[in-house]
Formats: structure tokens, C-alpha cells, sequence
């Protein structure tokens, strides 16, 4: 005999995701998922955008990686709320790791959550963890060809952050063809050339007002949906 | 990449969706995977194969690749599509919202069971 099933293996972490949102948008806390290669500049990026950010708005990061606290040290060094998941070899974070987590967090003193995926542009794309913003961060040295390559990773991001512009003039890449191949995977896509190393500083004001922007905004919107 | 965790998870859900029923052999597990979903159909045949315990083990494992449905946001027209990017077929637009496509689901399980 034959039983028709039709369960997606995703919907346990859906509905953690879900309940995760919920909570986010209870507490009035905007959440970036961010994902890249390893070695795109995740971290530094992160860094970099918490100095600028970090008087304005109360930041919280959660860490993900296969091992070590490096990165979660790296955050910590700077003064904010730090939290470091470790997958064991797992691919990508997932919704009920974040939830395991989350709440070691002062969430009542929260308005912004950063979370660095692991450095995979293949796996994290398809895990919901409940965030209301992705980024992807792909550094220029990773060659042009790289978006057409991994499309899903762009498909699903709503901002990229092009980084390690300060290396352009080494390179023997055209910045143009990177962008024009992003944007022929998704055109509403917003994309940030960044560089946060060298004391070359870039995009980086760009990126954090945008954030920063998206912060409010929420926070805005739910008074008026609280007024309405 | 992570085929043999979805793999676990799709044995989890099969044993589950035949509790109840006195199964004596399985023929053939039918999945359907989203062309969003990042899935190699050869690695999850090779997670089954390495994971499968009985009555699971020997089962055939068929997988479908389904397509990518969207819609388009200059024109509107909702439209399925397993290339990448996505074009709409009706004005050309290349802008686009995703309704589904990274979906991953146990369709229907065949099996014998004592009478």
C-alpha cells in the first residue's frame, strides 16, 4: 500500500523560526542574519559596523562556527553582548540553536541582533532563523564569477556587503561584472562596497546608517501598528 | 551539504507516518526537493544508504527536483521555473518574489504490511 506523508524536514525549524520572530518582534528587536564565505570578512565586517553603530543602537551578536570561541572573543573585545554557537561540524546554524541561546541575552535591552552564520554560501541560505534582514558579505578577492555560481545564497539576501575594496587595485577582477552579476540573480538587491582593513575605511558609514535606518523603522512601525 | 541530516530527519519522519501500521517491507520512499533547497540527489541517496536501518534499508528512494514558483513584481504573473535567475515568461522581468521552492518533504511512502 501506498500513504501519502507530504512533512517538510523543514518545518520543525520553521516553526522555531516563527517563534523566534515572534519574540523578536515582541521585544522590538531587529535581526540581521549574515552570511559569506569563510574568510569573506564576516567578523571584521561586524566589528567594524558595531564601533560605528554601538552608540546608537544596544547590539547584540550570536557567533556561529564549527569550533573555537575566536570570533566570539573577537565581538567581546568590543564592549557588546556576545554569545558563540558551535555546530560541531554542522554546516549552517539553525533555527533551534538560536532559540536555545537567544535568551541569555538582556532582550529588553536589545535593538539590534547580529547573527554571523557559518562561513558556508551554500547551507545557511535555506535555514530560516527568524531574522527580518540577510546579508551576505562576499569579499571581491573570492573572484566575479562567484554570485552565478552560488545563486541561492543572493536570491534569498536582501543586502549585499562587497567587501575588501581596499584590495581592488591588486586584483585583476572588474567590480562591475561582480555587481552586474548580483544583480542579474535578484535587481532589488542592495549592495554596500565595503572595506574595514588597511585604514581604508569604506562604505562602512553607508552600511550603518542603512542599519540603523532598519532599526528604527521597526521599532516605528510597530508603534503605529500599536496606535492603528 | 547537509544531506544526511535531512536524510535523518526524513527517517525520522517515515518511521513516525508508519507507526500503527504492521510494516513488513518498504519498497520505495518518494521525496521532493525545491530547486531552492541547495539538494544533490546523489548525496541523499548516499546518506540513505549509509543511515537506512531496517525495514528502511534496500527501499528504493525516488527524488523529485521541483521547481522554483514566483511571482513577478513588475507584471505579477505567478510562474514556476527551475532556472536560475529567474525570468518571468510573461514581460521578461528578472524581478522577482519567491513563494516557494526550498522546500524539502517526505511525498509518500509504498510498503507492504501483514494482513
Amino acid at each position: 500500500m501506498k500513504i501519502d506523508v507530504k512533512q517538510d524536514v523543514f518545518s520543525l525549524n520553521n516553526v522555531i523560526a516563527a517563534d523566534n520572530r515572534a519574540l523578536f518582534n515582541a521585544k522590538d528587536i531587529f535581526t540581521i542574519n549574515i552570511m559569506g564565505s569563510p574568510g569573506a570578512g564576516k567578523t571584521t565586517l561586524l566589528e567594524r559596523l558595531i564601533v560605528q553603530i554601538c552608540r546608537q543602537v544596544s547590539v547584540a551578536v550570536i557567533e556561529g562556527d564549527l569550533a573555537t570561541a575566536r570570533d566570539a572573543q573577537r565581538i567581546a573585545a568590543h564592549d557588546v553582548p556576545v554569545i558563540q554557537i558551535n555546530t560541531d561540524g554542522g554546516c549552517h546554524l539553525d533555527a533551534e540553536m538560536i532559540a536555545k541561546v537567544v535568551r541569555g541575552f538582556d532582550l529588553d535591552k536589545t535593538d539590534l541582533l547580529l547573527i554571523e552564520n557559518v562561513g558556508n554560501l551554500v547551507c545557511p541560505a535555506t535555514y530560516d532563523l527568524g531574522e527580518d534582514l540577510r546579508m551576505v558579505v562576499l569579499s571581491i578577492t573570492e573572484g566575479e564569477d562567484k554570485p552565478g555560481k552560488y545563486p541561492i545564497a543572493f536570491m534569498e539576501a536582501d543586502i549585499v556587503a562587497l567587501n575588501k575594496m581596499d584590495l581592488n587595485d591588486y586584483l585583476d577582477i572588474d567590480t562591475n561584472n561582480l555587481i552586474a552579476d548580483i544583480v542579474n540573480i535578484k535587481p532589488q538587491i542592495k549592495i554596500f562596497p565595503t572595506s574595514c582593513r588597511n585604514g581604508k575605511i569604506v562604505g562602512m558609514d553607508e552600511l550603518a546608517a542603512y542599519i540603523i535606518e532598519a532599526v528604527k523603522t521597526k521599532k516605528q512601525d510597530k508603534i503605529l501598528r500599536g496606535q492603528a | 551539504m547537509h544531506e544526511a541530516s535531512l536524510m535523518e530527519n526524513l527517517l525520522t519522519i517515515a518511521e513516525e507516518s508508519l507507526s500503527g501500521y504492521n510494516v513488513t517491507k518498504i519498497n520505495c520512499l518518494t521525496i521532493k526537493a525545491g530547486r531552492l533547497a541547495n539538494i544533490l540527489p546523489d548525496a541523499l541517496v548516499f546518506a540513505f544508504q549509509s543511515l537506512a536501518e531496517a525495514p528502511f534499508a534496500g527501499a528504493r528512494l525516488e527524488i523529485e527536483v521541483l521547481p522554483i514558483t514566483a511571482r513577478c513584481l513588475d507584471c505579477g504573473a505567478e510562474y514556476q521555473s527551475m532556472d536560475i535567475p529567474l525570468v518571468c515568461p510573461d514581460c521578461g522581468s528578472n524581478m522577482a518574489a519567491i513563494i516557494s521552492g526550498s522546500e524539502v518533504y517526505l511525498d509518500s511512502i509504498d510498503f507492504e504490511q501483514e494482513e
